[in-house]
C-alpha cells in the first residue's frame, strides 16, 4: 500500500489548532479504463497547506494525503488508448477537478476541487503512487527538474488566470504591478509577464526579495511598508508610460487606495482595453 | 479594502480570480514549454518519510520566509540518476 502524508486529529479551534503530520497508507487500486498510475517524485506545498493544517482552509479532513502539486512517471495505465499513450511519461497533474474550459468558471455546481488534504477530492500528491483520469496529465516540460515540475500547477496556473486571461495585460509594453513578490503565485506572474514582453514591478516587505525579483526579469520595484511606495514606483516607471496597466495583488489591504493613484485613467474608446486590478485568492 | 470612488473614476476593473480550467491548465504548461520559463523553487527537501524536514518547510510558509516554491523530492537521488 502507498505511503502518503496527512494531518493527524488533534484537539484544538480552528486558526489555533496545528494539526502534525502523520504518516499513512492508502488503498491501493487498480486503473480503470482511462485511469493512470502515476509514481510520485515530487510534491510541492501552497499556502492553502498551512491554512489546512489550522483547520482555516474549507473541506479540511484528515487521511487524505496533503498537497496539490505533484509530478511523477506514469508505471501503469488501464486499458483506453487514451490511457495507454501516458505509459513511462513523466507527467504533471492538474491540481484539481470540476473545471473544464468555461472562462467565467468551474462548470461543477460543486466548484473547483483541489487535490490534497480536503473532503472534496479525494487525491492528493504527498503519496508514493496515485490513481488518476488520463485526462488531467500534462507532459512535465523538458527542460525543468523534478522539483521544478512540482513546483509548477497551481501557483502557474493561478498566476496564469490572474495574469494572462483576466489581467488582459500580459503582452509587450505594458507596465505590470506584481505585489508581495516572493510568493509563489507572483513569482510565477513575474515569469509569465516578463516572458510575454511587459515590464513588471513588484513590491516586498524586503528589499533583498526585490534585488532577487529584479535578478529574474522585473524592471523595478518598492517597498510596501513605506508609505509613499507608489510615488516612488511611479518614479521608475518608463518615460513614456508613466502610468501602471495592470495590478496583480493577493493580498488586499490598502492596495486600491494606493495603486489606482498610478494606474492609467481608462476611456471605452481606447482599443488598448481597460486598466486592471486582478486580485487572485492568497490561499494559493 | 474599500474600492474608492477615486478609482470608480478613472474607470478602473476589480477582476477577482482563483485557480483555473482545466484548458488554462494546458495553456500555461505550454506557454512554460515554448518560452523555456522554470519556476522558483525556494528550497527542497528529500523523503516522504523525513516529517522533520517537512515540518521545516511549513515553518518557511509560517515565517513567509520562503523566495518561490517549498518541494518535497520522494526519491534521493532522483535529479542525479537522471544526468
Amino acid at each position: 500500500m502507498p505511503t502518503a502524508i496527512s494531518i493527524s486529529k488533534v484537539d484544538g479551534k480552528p486558526g489555533q489548532v496545528y494539526y502534525p503530520l502523520e504518516k499513512i497508507n492508502v488503498p491501493e487500486s487498480t486503473p480503470k479504463d482511462n485511469q493512470v498510475v502515476v509514481k510520485i517524485t515530487a510534491a510541492a506545498l501552497n499556502h492553502r497547506d498551512h491554512f489546512i493544517r489550522q483547520h482555516l482552509y474549507p473541506g479540511t479532513t484528515f487521511g487524505v494525503p496533503l498537497l496539490a502539486d505533484g509530478t511523477g512517471v506514469v508505471t501503469s495505465t488501464g486499458s483506453s488508448p487514451e490511457a495507454k499513450r501516458w505509459l513511462n511519461k513523466r507527467v504533471i497533474l492538474n491540481p484539481g477537478t470540476g473545471w473544464k474550459d468555461d472562462p467565467e468558471g468551474p462548470e461543477d455546481p460543486k466548484g473547483y476541487a483541489i487535490l490534497g488534504g480536503t473532503k472534496l477530492n479525494p487525491l492528493g500528491t504527498l503519496v508514493e503512487s496515485l490513481v488518476i483520469d488520463a485526462s488531467e496529465l500534462e507532459e512535465a516540460p523538458k527542460h525543468l527538474s523534478n522539483s521544478e515540475a512540482a513546483a509548477l500547477p497551481l501557483t502557474g496556473l493561478t498566476a496564469w488566470r490572474a495574469t494572462v486571461t483576466k489581467s488582459g495585460n500580459c503582452k509587450p509594453g505594458r507596465n505590470v504591478l506584481i505585489t508581495g513578490i516572493g510568493g509563489g503565485v507572483a513569482l510565477m506572474a513575474l515569469l509569465f509577464a516578463t516572458a510575454a514582453g511587459a515590464n513588471v514591478f513588484v513590491t516586498s516587505g524586503s528589499q533583498e526579495k526585490l534585488d532577487k525579483a529584479k535578478k529574474l526579469g522585473a524592471a523595478g520595484g518598492a517597498i510596501y511598508k513605506e508609505d509613499d511606495w507608489e510615488k516612488k514606483l511611479l518614479e521608475q516607471l518608463p518615460k513614456d508610460r508613466k502610468f501602471l496597466d495592470a495590478v496583480i495583488d493577493g493580498a488586499g489591504g490598502d492596495i486600491v487606495a494606493k495603486a489606482f493613484k498610478i494606474m492609467k485613467v481608462c476611456y471605452t474608446r481606447l482599443p488598448s482595453g481597460d486598466a486592471k486590478l486582478t486580485l487572485y485568492s492568497p490561499a494559493v | 479594502m474599500p474600492f474608492t470612488m477615486a478609482a470608480v473614476l478613472k474607470n478602473i476593473d476589480l477582476r477577482g480570480s482563483t485557480m483555473g480550467s482545466r484548458k488554462e491548465f494546458a495553456d500555461m504548461v505550454s506557454f512554460v514549454s515554448s518560452k523555456n520559463i522554470r519556476p522558483i523553487v525556494s528550497r527542497s527537501v528529500t523523503g516522504i518519510d523525513n516529517l522533520d524536514a517537512i515540518n521545516g518547510l511549513f515553518e518557511d510558509i509560517k515565517n513567509g520566509s520562503q523566495f518561490g516554491k517549498l518541494v518535497i523530492e520522494l526519491e534521493k537521488g532522483a535529479e542525479a540518476s537522471k544526468l
